[in-house]
């Protein structure tokens, strides 16, 4: 792995470093770097500083080219960036800074167990969610959608699953944009594309995606805890996946037809990855629609996870969800591009903003939030590892220099290849089952890439997003049962 | 030894591979990819081969190489096969004729999920009579 030499990192603060816009002639902006200390000795070490350099060539973009601090080396943009351009001046929509796995996103749902009462069930609980809910490779849902029942999805998202009786409306006013994507356009969707998602609605694929049951164990912000009726010890279930193949497909369509718009708008960047067409151009807006499309499918994807989920507990307990206040707290994408309004030198602009593994973070009295989290601010949820913690934060007005965006999880520290190299099965499921911790997986391969070790510690990244004013947080959630692909 | 070697990537999955022709090239970028996908199950009951004719267009090498294994990634997921052969009838450097033959998915132990091929630090160089590329893969 090739580290980065000769960027200059300007410190400003204890967490954050500038690359000044005067290292590359190519930078419209500078770069701007959330992290510790310490945990810059890790983004030092792979490619992940000179995709923020390569970002901040894109046109239209303002005020900087930011990475959150679980960065890491990704394609195009790095993990962990956030790139917002103004469509007005020449600005840039770019599928590389959203990603293959289109709103690949995580939700949490409480419930009103504690750990005491679902202690001696929880193998039971674990095998039933294992069974329910498809993951691993190639998983194929239950579901079976006819061809406008499929477009309807892509439309609606969310409300298509609600509609259907996969949820309530309680729970679309939990979900971003309110699980539907305003902008959808169904009919620019390549049959190809239909054709890998048609089977996958309803799985949570493989790879870091997962299905965890948690337990709140430290609260840090218990006015904002209450608000979401969150305490300690109480069970929850976190939810991490996106748009599968579907996904995968629409983002391949278009960064092939994209790269010609390099050469017809006079684009350079420095990675062709990083392809991308101006927001207004036609090419841009067919983008931006299917992309919406995707979106959509993710949502549709963990509400019906959800609803599985919901269904597990019911078997299991032999109650039934409301019983259990199995209420939605948020769900958040964290791959996705978004037309939002944000003040730019004091005039409100309407803006692309990239989340490449990042998450919109609004404060209190954001009016895109339902008015439930008016006064608290929107809920971002931060997994973790599977052997340690994740986190649930919430918005707040610093984040404003971020476009309201915060970090998205731990970030990888350690490649596939050598994590196969470091850790053995055996031990990674003995040190899980010393923790307390019952694991089921369709691959033993992902059980060992997904070790603990081979992420940073979330706990770091998270004190960094609050110390540097991005968002507060409100509660810590330790995994007991994990269910992987 | 393997016939391409893995490139330390933080997130994702690179290769790095070496051929004495363009064609070969190909075929063993593709090779490659499917090895990091699946592994052979030993048990007999074998599905039968799926052959399947592929013919591509681009406006560079790279470009080609990315949308042959592009292909052949969407072919995979849609009609639940793990291709072990390929024939390039035809390559030059922006249209491509070729063949590639596997099997159904069951037949294998699936071990990585490749979503998909990118563009990231792809270059495909040609020094001492060898081609050599490097492909990031997001997984």
């Amino acid at each position: 792995m090739s580290e980065t030499v000769n960027i200059p990192l300007r410190q400003l603060d204890p967490c954050r470093y500038q690359i000044p816009v005067s290292y590359n002639p190519g930078m419209r902006v500078p770069g701007m770097i959330y992290a510790s200390e310490k945990l810059l000795q890790d983004i030092l070490k792979d490619k992940a500083v000179e995709q923020v350099v390569n970002v901040a060539f894109l046109p239209g973009i303002v005020k900087q080219s930011m990475a959150m601090p679980d960065m890491h080396w990704g394609y195009g943009f790095p993990i962990g960036g956030v790139a917002a351009t103004d469509p007005q001046k020449g600005g840039v929509v770019s599928p590389g800074g959203v990603g293959f796995d289109i709103n690949c996103g995580v939700r949490f749902v409480r419930t009103n167990l504690t750990f005491a009462d679902i202690q001696k069930h929880l193998k039971d609980l674990v095998g039933t969610l294992f069974d329910n809910v498809p993951s691993g490779l190639g998983s194929k849902s239950g579901l079976r959608l006819s061809s406008s029942e499929g477009k309807h999805l892509l439309l609606k998202g969310s409300q298509w699953a609600v509609a259907q009786g996969y949820g309530t409306s309680t729970d679309l006013e939990a979900t971003e944009d309110y699980g539907s994507i305003k902008g959808a356009n169904p009919e620019i969707v390549s049959q190809r594309a239909y054709e890998r998602g048609k089977s996958q609605v309803g799985t949570l694929g493989s790879g870091n995606h997962f299905l965890e049951v948690q337990v709140v164990d430290q609260i840090f912000a218990p006015e904002i805890a209450q608000e979401l009726s969150l305490f300690e010890g109480q069970v929850g279930v976190m939810i991490h996946c996106g748009s599968r193949g579907l996904g995968y497909q629409i983002c391949d369509d278009y960064c092939h037809g994209i790269m010609k718009c390099l050469s017809k708008y006079q684009i350079e960047v420095p990675d062709r990855q990083l392809a991308c067409a101006p927001v207004e151009s036609p090419e841009g807006q067919e983008y931006l629609s299917a992309m919406r499309c995707a979106a959509n499918y993710a949502f549709a994807n963990r509400q019906y996870i959800m609803h599985m989920t919901r269904k597990s507990f019911e078997k299991v307990f032999r109650k039934n969800w409301e019983s259990m206040d199995m209420n939605l707290i948020y769900d958040v994408a964290h791959n996705i591009a978004k037309m939002e309004k944000h003040p730019v030198n004091g005039d409100e602009r309407v803006l692309c903003v990239h989340r490449k593994g990042a998450t919109r973070a609004f404060p209190a009295g954001h009016p895109e939030l339902a008015s439930r989290y008016q006064k608290i601010g929107q809920p971002v949820i931060i997994p973790g590892d599977m052997g340690r913690f994740s986190y649930l934060l919430i918005g707040v007005e610093g984040a404003r220099e971020t476009f309201y965006s915060c970090c998205h999880g731990a970030g990888r520290v350690m490649s596939r290849s050598k994590a196969t190299k470091t850790f053995r099965l055996d031990q990674v499921i003995k040190d899980l089952e010393q923790k307390g911790i019952v694991i089921q997986a369709q691959s033993k391969a992902t059980v060992i890439e997904e070790a603990s070790g081979v992420y940073k510690d979330v706990t770091e990244v998270v004190d960094v997003v609050e110390q540097a004013g991005l968002s507060r947080k409100v509660c810590r959630m330790r995994p007991v049962g994990v269910v992987k692909g | 030894m393997k016939f391409y070697e893995r490139i330390d990537h933080t997130g994702d999955i690179g290769i790095r591979l070496q051929a004495k022709t363009l064609k070969e090239l190909f075929q063993n970028a593709a090779c490659a990819m499917f090895a990091e996908m699946a592994i052979p199950l030993e048990s007999t009951g074998k599905s039968h081969d799926k052959k399947f004719p592929i013919q591509l267009k681009g406006t560079n090498a790279e470009e080609l190489l990315v949308r042959w294994l592009s292909e052949l990634l969407y072919l995979s997921d849609s009609k639940q096969v793990i291709f072990t052969e390929f024939k390039m009838e035809s390559l030059s450097e922006n249209t491509l004729k070729a063949f590639a033959t596997g099997r159904r998915r069951r037949d294998f132990t699936m071990t990585t999920e490749i979503k998909a091929v990118t563009y990231h630090d792809l270059k495909i160089r040609k020094e001492n009579d060898l081609y050599e590329v490097q492909i990031i893969f997001d997984v």
